[in-house]
């Protein structure tokens, strides 16, 4: 039977390739031959077709089997089989699931038939950090939080550490800004009698262009808007056109939100900063309040990228705690569990230090200044 | 005749030296007398056609002034003077120091009238025997002034905040009375609290305590709970939001290329102006007893102000 799924095996051992993030190429972990990712590309293109070809063809039988009515439409849209190439074994994906590793026999594995069309990725920002710099970055961003509970960093175990290709939207555009202030100058003569101020009314107006590089969204459902949005920047600069061979042995996903549907958090973000922008412009005032503004995106482009990002996985209390890093900067984010306990000692500890500093400071001043 | 020129010579040339600030005299009483005496030569010697006129004018005052207040104005009832006379002689027996009063017609300012005062309690106290407090007023130039010997400079405190708030102690009822010209009520007041003053600090060695600071530090106290709470709601705050660090972008300043930012309008319109005038809040002067100036040294307290 041929594979619907390709493995990137090592043409010299047939072991499982990975891409190393160190030295930027794909490597046997076996027998340490390093290969080129263009030499890869090449070797594998052959086999990805033919592999596509095979989905497409198992995908006629899914429509079969469904018109027996074993099966919903839904269910047989979300699910999709392939055949591992390196063991036969059957796996079980999602309709989002470009990239994934064989549940049997762990052999990174490749669904090429979601690389086709219009869903194939412009760019690719291949793994900088490793499995083992994740967890290291776990561990530090436990320290300085005083409100952990012991337990957690005591027993805890990561469970699950997933390198994962998350699609993103990088909207490219210049923006033509433009902003209307209501501004006041103060000039304060002060007579024996009285303080005259004297109070200046000023309307600003300011128009600005600026261009925007590679604003980021997530084309993910499964990944939350927030933690995308922590795990950023990106560094562009080691961004490189997209190539399936820096996906080796990590998971990757294919869109599931579309542009045009984040494109109101782009729009809003964009229009914050030019607001911001705007607003430096009109600083020195001794009161500036914005009456309106006006952003208007010209030139506007968006691209397709896959960026890295380390899932995390631990337990405390039946509880799962996720966290996520950029595979590229090691920006870690995620939320803690807080110990009320300590919560609560701190607080009181807070109470006292601050009550008898500000007592004893205030206690001196009002002294100095004759109060008691 | 001629031994008589040289004897009013002789006089007008001693108290011309000690002239206002370093009286002579052994008692209030003496110390009116001889000022009274340097008024009079010199009167004899620049205006002899007046001389009898101002004998007579000097008898009266005389009369006027009583064994713990002079009366250098003549203004003051015989009446008068005998009550304040008695409620200062009362209060120094009360206080077991001398309290005494001068009313001058001078025109001192402030430093002229510290001197005064000061010599002034110098020698009330050098005929008490155990220390004095003293006020003088000057009618002409509206000042005040209240002094210690050294003996009591002790009694108004330390230093020179806790003698600023003694002077306070004693003059914040007295000033209204005299501005309202009630010098009985007024030198009455001041007997009693500096008596009260005396006793306290000849019973205990030490300076009363004028100032009741218990609302003020029942303030203070309360405002340290207020901050501390504070302290301790915003360190929680900060320990609890340190636990995560998600957060969804509001900006996209890391993607805005800053030398692309190119400000192509930017106009100041001027629209109108307003005026507000506030007046200013008067600080409170020394009009309410409270003292403005002071001329107390390492042998002298107290201090004056204006009424």
């Amino acid at each position: 039977m041929a594979s619907t799924a390709v493995s990137y095996k090592c043409p010299s051992c047939d072991a499982p390739l990975a891409f190393t993030p160190k030295n930027g190429k794909v490597t046997c972990e076996y027998c340490g031959t390093e290969f080129e990712a263009d030499v890869i590309e090449q070797l594998f293109s052959k086999k990805e077709e033919d592999a596509a070809k095979q989905q497409a063809a198992e995908d006629a039988k899914w429509e079969r089997r469904a018109s027996s009515g074993e099966y919903s439409q839904d269910e047989i849209d979300a699910m999709r089989v392939f055949t591992c190439s390196s063991c036969g074994a059957e796996l079980v994906a999602d309709d989002n699931t470009m990239a994934t590793e064989c549940c049997y026999c762990g052999n990174p594995t490749m669904l090429p038939g979601r690389f086709a069309g219009d869903i194939r990725p412009d760019f690719i920002i291949p793994f900088k950090l490793t499995k083992k710099d994740a967890v290291a970055k776990l561990k530090e961003f436990y320290n300085g939080k005083d409100l952990l509970p012991d337990a957690f960093t005591a027993n805890n175990r990561v469970e699950d550490i997933q390198g994962m290709f998350v699609p993103f939207w990088l909207f490219d555009t210049t923006a033509n800004a433009s902003a209307v202030y209501n501004a006041t100058s103060d000039a304060v003569v002060t007579t024996s009698d009285e303080i005259i101020t004297t109070t200046s009314h000023y309307r600003l107006d300011r128009s600005a262009t600026m261009a925007f590089e590679r604003v980021p969204a997530d084309g993910s459902n499964r990944m939350q808007d927030e933690y995308m949005d922590s795990i950023e920047p990106f560094d562009y600069s080691e961004m490189v056109p997209f190539s399936s061979q820096y996906m080796a042995g990590y998971l990757a996903d294919k869109y599931d939100v579309s542009a045009e549907s984040v494109e109101p958090r782009i729009n809003e973000r964009i229009e914050n900063t030019c607001c911001d922008m705007l607003n430096d412009t009109a600083s020195g005032w001794d009161s500036c309040e914005e009456e309106n503004h006006f952003v208007i995106k010209e030139n506007g482009t968006i691209s397709y990228a896959m960026v890295p990002v380390w899932i995390l996985t631990t337990r405390y209390q039946d509880k799962p705690y996720t966290f996520m890093m950029n595979g590229q900067t090691g920006k870690m984010v995620g939320s803690l569990p807080t110990d009320e306990d300590k919560k609560a000692s701190f607080f009181r500890k807070d109470f006292i230090i601050g009550t008898v500093a500000s007592g004893v400071v205030a206690g001196a001043i009002a002294w100095m200044i004759g109060f008691i | 005749m001629k031994t008589n020129k040289l004897y009013s010579l002789l006089l007008a040339f001693a108290f011309s030296v000690s002239a206002l600030f370093s009286a002579a005299a052994l008692s209030p009483e003496m110390v009116f007398a001889a000022q009274n005496q340097q008024t009079q030569q010199k009167q004899q010697k620049t205006q002899p056609k007046q001389q009898a006129k101002q004998q007579s004018k000097t008898a009266q005052q005389q009369t006027n002034s009583g064994k713990y207040i002079i009366d250098r104005t003549g203004t003051i009832s015989r009446a008068d003077i005998q009550k304040i006379d008695a409620a200062l002689a009362e209060a120094s027996k009360k206080g077991g120091t001398t309290i005494a009063v001068t009313v001058l017609n001078q025109g001192l300012n402030e430093k002229g009238i510290g001197a005064y005062a000061n010599s002034f309690a110098d020698n009330c106290a050098k005929a008490g025997g155990n220390g004095a407090i003293v006020f003088v007023q000057d009618v002409k130039s509206r000042k005040w002034y209240i002094a210690t010997d050294k003996k009591m400079k002790p009694a108004f405190g330390k230093d020179n905040k806790a003698n600023k708030e003694h002077v306070e102690y004693i003059s914040t009822e007295i000033i209204p009375n005299l501005k309202s010209n009630d010098l009985v009520k007024a030198y009455s007041i001041f007997g009693e609290k500096a008596s009260e003053l005396a006793a306290f600090y000849n019973r205990t060695g030490d300076a009363m305590d004028v100032v009741d600071t218990t609302i003020e530090k029942i303030i203070i106290a309360v405002l340290a709970l207020i901050i501390g709470y504070m302290y301790a709601s915003t360190r929680r705050s900060s320990r609890v939001a340190a636990m995560s660090n998600v957060a969804a972008a509001s900006g996209a300043s890391h993607y805005l290329d800053k030398s692309s930012f190119n400000l192509y309008a930017s106009n100041d319109s001027y629209l109108y102006q307003t005026v507000t005038v506030v007046p200013r809040s008067k600080s409170s002067d020394d009009s309410d007893g409270g003292m403005s100036f002071s001329s107390s040294d390492d042998d002298h307290g107290g201090g004056g102000g204006s009424y």
